[in-house]
């Protein structure tokens, strides 16, 4: 069995940069891709958390940075990403204060530049869940494990 | 209660007087004047939970810096104070220096308060992490020790063998019957040397001068 793809949202107002997105990229990465950061945050709770969300800044209705601020407090372990045109400065003290972003992409991307943001971006993901898993898995044993001893044995 | 370590680093003297008066109460400050004096007090003290630095310094940035501290301290959280800044700066912060906060200055005293307070909950909760996993680890050894000891334990208590009068096979307890010498392989830690006692030699060489008795004739 290949290993499944890591999942990645990508969220553009413009069109023509998802299309630009998704065939770069979805040879790699499972790619989900949103249009508004409505739709962005329907389809999180259709789809599921993903490993990445990296999000445009400037788009209609909702920011990029309103958009990864609601992602993580819904979806905390999940890493964020903006990739923006414009190098605001209040743009970008938000981004690190209130979105907490892992990285900011400035547009046009350079392909590899970009891919190895994710995929760094994706082994964060990845290492706070293997944590988590351990740390679940070694709860779990060790119930087990003191349920066979009934608790009588606490002070041996 | 020890107090929580902190590093601060600033060119400027009186910014670094002002930080230490303000927080020194609260948190054990570190101080040093430039990234290459950082980088050596975080060297000798590993215990620096937040790092906090000026974006603007000569010789190294406080971006360069905290990218350098990221190696040296990986679980230190990290915030830029700055009273400039060029867009450039700000993304080197994020990308390089991967810090939590981006504060202007001249800083709020309060302001400040709360993302250092925030800093260090972070910080806290992720070693409370890594030494949960540590203690579980230990805890899980020693109860597998215990598991294994009372398996082997249990294995030896099964002292009353149902065992056939005539074949002399054991019947396990999912009721199937077994060969003594099987059995006690399965169930025990004995190990088989093979030999032949003084009764049974007899026997197999009166068989063998029987099937062959005119060798010798």
């Amino acid at each position: 069995m290949t290993p499944q793809k890591a999942k990645v949202l990508y969220v553009d107002d413009e069109e023509i940069n998802l299309i630009n997105f998704r065939e770069t990229m979805c040879d790699e990465f499972d790619i989900f891709t949103a249009a508004t950061g409505e739709e962005a945050l329907n389809l999180l709770a259709r789809e599921g958390e993903m490993s990445l969300v990296a999000s445009d800044q400037r788009m209609p209705g909702m920011s990029g940075v309103e958009l990864l601020t609601r992602v993580k407090e819904n979806w905390p372990d999940t890493t964020r990403m903006i990739i923006s045109a414009y190098t605001e400065i209040n743009e970008l003290m938000e981004a690190i204060n209130q979105a907490e972003v892992f990285r900011y992409f400035v547009k046009p991307w350079e392909e590899s530049e970009l891919r190895l943001a994710i995929r760094n971006a994706v082994a964060t993901y990845d290492l706070g869940q293997e944590i988590r898993i351990i740390v679940e898995h070694g709860r779990k044993q060790m119930a087990e494990r003191t349920r066979i001893f009934g608790g009588s044995n606490e002070n041996e | 209660m020890n107090k929580t370590r902190l590093l601060f680093i600033d060119d400027e003297e009186v910014n670094r007087i002002n930080f230490q008066q303000a927080f020194s109460d609260d948190y054990d400050v570190l101080l040093a004047a430039s990234g290459k004096e950082a980088l050596e007090l975080l060297a000798a003290n590993e215990d620096i939970a937040l790092i906090l630095s000026d974006q603007r310094m000569p010789e190294m940035s406080g971006a360069e810096l905290l990218a350098r501290a990221r190696e040296i301290l990986p679980n230190a959280e990290r915030i830029i104070l700055t009273a400039y800044s060029q867009p450039e700066d700000i993304i080197a912060a994020i990308n390089q220096g991967e810090v939590y906060r981006y504060i202007l200055k001249p800083w709020s005293d309060a302001e400040l308060r709360i993302a250092i307070m925030q800093a260090i909950e972070r910080f806290q909760l992720k070693q409370e992490n890594r030494s949960l996993l540590f203690i579980l680890e230990e805890k899980n050894d020693e109860l597998a020790e215990l598991v294994k000891a009372r398996t082997d334990e249990l294995t030896k208590l099964q002292s009353m063998l149902p065992i056939c009068s005539y074949c002399r096979r054991i019947r396990d307890d999912k009721n199937a019957w077994h060969e003594l010498e099987v059995y006690l392989r399965l169930h025990s830690e004995i190990h088989f040397t093979h030999g032949i006692c003084p009764h049974c030699y007899e026997m197999v060489m009166k068989e063998h001068s029987e099937i062959m008795p005119k060798k010798d004739k």
